[in-house]
């Protein structure tokens, strides 16, 4: 009970040192920060992530291809949106995703979204989460469900391998007795 | 004089590689099953065809080699390091069929990264992999982690002496219970029972996190396997980053302490001994590594002030913390900010968490805390020796689900396997430099590597050189089998050309 108690203190402390500093640091989450006033900038992912501390609290247009899922949190929604370089998270209001019908998965390409909004690399309010504060989404190209064609070549060697099994599985049961 | 192995000891091996590929080939039933229900015809070929190739490869093996010998320690040793290149290498074929891997070698990378339990990955459009790809990266981990021995003792060997070498080989060295088969069992009952459970909880958390119930329950189980076996995979190319959801989370990070404490801690409390938790040596190392160096975390990131508030610091320090410490290799930040946001001294905290592991006869890897427990008070007793009268006898204990005494050969042992992997470590360290990445970034990939733990700092990807892919799986293999095994077999090979 007394080591319970130590490692509890111990933890409260640790991260009483962690948090002495929240209430100086919130200038990049503030929405009225010169930084979220100027005008938006159009990156990729891999420039966004590259650089979180410079772009965190401006505002940045990122287009990519909605994957995985949408999931709803009361009237937002996170949203992960991939580009040819890496993934980044949006956060958005419901309504604003709407328009949204195709998700990427192996059976869909997703639909390709612009997002303009605010990154945070960091957000406090939100457990210190990296992602974008959509402030505006445009639908780019709607997406549609692939197709994926059986190779003929697969076909062949699974029937010549489907074949080769058989004849061991035959000669192993065969010759098992002779040789014990 | 070496003595040059006999064709009798070659068919002994064969023999037993040919059990475990056919043991590796009933699990690709499971993806292909997973495939036939999501409709995923081309995934279902890419299984068949492997399944298909191993069970024609494992049958030519036990038809050639056909032996009613028992294996010898040398054959056990062998047998265990060819067989987990012989799984990495078929474990391979269904993800290079997929197309989603730039070449076999990155596949190759991926599946022992899976086996090995690391979870470092160089897959291409993760997002639009199919599901039975997903699973049997995750499946991977999961037969890796439960070690694939485990698999052949369990199903396909008598309980004898023999099946006790082949387990020893794969660096557990616990028996839980007399027969070393029912032991094999237990573990898998074990681990089935964990998977049910955390399968449930991982699913509704992210069912309550906004994913439809059927897809929650596959990210359940994919999560599970890779948490429990302490892998790091995830469905998605932003791990567990992908789901922000703090519940996720939270119930990863107990199901990477269940995987990483070991498996006789496990069996003792269900057993009904739940105070051997607090008394056991290695799990009070375990949280005094963890305290220490979530200090050492906490004073390197205030420096950069990147985490504001206590809930920020607990979930991306303390969490990338433990996934270091448990082999784990969860990420809730993108690799590079590691690099960009992460002070140096916050870096050195994970890298000598990951150094260090968890337990033994656990799914982790890296050193391990029973021998970071032994180092410690052996330090204590040579300080206690030198401050006693020199007629004093000091006898030193240390409390591993029972009482015992520390001998020179535990010693000895501890400090010989943590010098090994502080050497594997910086030589990966230096493979990274001659290939032109900066020393701390290096060290950290490497330590990563050969601690089969999984975090990235970015230089694991499909881009990096193809001698840095083979040296970090070589460090993933040899880190794994804790090198023993390993060297029998150069031993071997040495002896298979020069020995009379």
């Amino acid at each position: 009970m007394r080591r319970t108690l130590g490692l509890v203190i111990f933890m409260a402390v640790v991260l009483s040192i962690a948090g002495r500093s929240f209430a100086e640091k919130q200038k990049s989450a503030d929405p009225l920060s010169p930084k979220s006033t100027q005008r938006p900038v159009t990156l990729t992912s891999q420039e966004i992530i590259r650089k979180t501390k410079y772009w965190d609290g401006r505002r940045v247009i990122f287009k990519g291809e909605a994957i995985g899922d949408l999931m709803p949190r009361g009237d937002y929604v996170w949203l992960n949106v991939q580009d040819d370089f890496g993934t980044i998270a949006i956060w958005a209001p419901q309504k604003m995703v709407q328009m949204v019908e195709y998700i990427g998965d192996y059976k869909n390409r997703g639909d390709t979204l612009e997002i303009e909004g605010q990154f945070f690399r960091a957000d406090p309010k939100k457990g210190g989460e990296s992602y974008v504060l959509a402030q505006r989404i445009k639908l780019i190209d709607r997406g549609y469900p692939t197709t994926h064609t059986l190779s003929p070549l697969k076909i062949e060697v699974t029937v010549l391998l489907l074949m080769a099994a058989v004849v061991l599985g035959f000669l192993r049961f065969r010759i098992k007795p002779k040789t014990e | 004089m070496i003595l040059r192995p006999q064709l009798k000891d070659l068919k002994v091996v064969g023999f037993y590689l040919g059990k475990m590929i056919l043991g590796l080939s009933l699990f690709m039933i499971i993806p292909m099953i997973v495939s036939l229900i999501a409709r995923e015809l081309n995934p279902l070929l890419d299984f068949l065809i492997s399944f298909l190739f191993c069970v024609s490869a494992g049958l030519l093996l036990h038809i050639a080699c056909y032996t009613t010998k028992d294996p010898q320690w040398s054959h056990g040793m062998v047998v265990i390091s060819l067989a987990w290149l012989l799984a990495a290498l078929l474990g391979a074929v269904p993800l290079f069929l997929s197309g989603h891997w730039n070449s076999f070698l990155d596949a190759f990378f991926d599946a022992m990264s899976g086996l090995s339990t690391t979870g470092l990955t160089l897959v291409q459009d993760q997002s639009h992999l199919s599901y039975g790809h997903q699973l049997w990266r995750h499946l991977l981990a999961f037969i890796g982690g439960q070690g694939i021995v485990i698999v052949i003792l369990a199903f396909f060997v008598r309980g004898g002496s023999g099946a006790f070498r082949l387990y020893i080989g794969e660096a557990r060295d616990e028996r839980l219970l007399p027969n070393i088969r029912r032991t094999a069992q237990f573990i898998w009952v074990v681990s089935l029972v964990y998977l049910v459970l955390g399968t449930l909880v991982l699913g509704l958390a992210a069912f309550g996190g906004g994913i439809s119930f059927w897809k929650a329950m596959f990210h359940g189980v994919c999560i599970f396997m890779a948490a429990f076996d302490t892998a790091g995979f995830a469905p998605h190319s932003q791990n567990i980053m992908y789901y922000h959801n703090p519940a996720f989370e939270l119930t990863t990070l107990v199901i990477m302490i269940l995987g990483a404490i070991n498996f006789k801690l496990h069996y003792t409390v269900w057993s009904g001994q739940r105070w051997e938790i607090w008394r056991n040596i290695e799990t009070r190392s375990f949280v005094a590594v963890i305290l220490a160096l979530f200090a050492l975390v906490v004073l390197g990131l205030n420096q950069t002030k990147v985490y504001d508030g206590a809930v920020s610091m607990f979930r991306k320090g303390f969490y990338h913390l433990l996934s270091a410490q448990t082999g784990t290799g969860f990420q809730v930040i993108y690799s590079d900010q590691f690099v960009s946001e992460w002070t140096s001294l916050s870096m050195a905290g994970l890298i000598l968490a990951m150094s260090l592991g968890g337990c033994v006869c656990s799914t982790a890897g890296a050193i391990k805390m029973l021998r970071i427990g032994i180092i410690a008070k052996t330090f204590m007793a040579d300080v206690r020796r030198y401050i006693s009268p020199p007629s004093a006898v000091l006898i030193e204990k240390l409390h591993h689900i029972k009482q015992l005494i520390l001998t020179e050969a535990q010693m000895r042992s501890a400090c010989l396997m943590t010098i090994a992997y502080v050497f594997v470590y910086l030589l990966g360290a230096v493979a990274g430099m001659l290939c032109g990445y900066p020393f701390m970034e290096s060290l950290f990939e490497s330590t990563s590597a050969a601690g089969n733990v999984g975090l990235s700092c970015g230089i694991t990807s499909p881009t990096m050189p193809a001698a840095l892919k083979i040296t970090y799986i070589v460090l993933m293999w040899a880190g794994r089998l804790e090198f023993m095994s390993i060297f029998v077999l150069i031993g071997s090979a040495v002896a298979l050309m020069k020995g009379r």
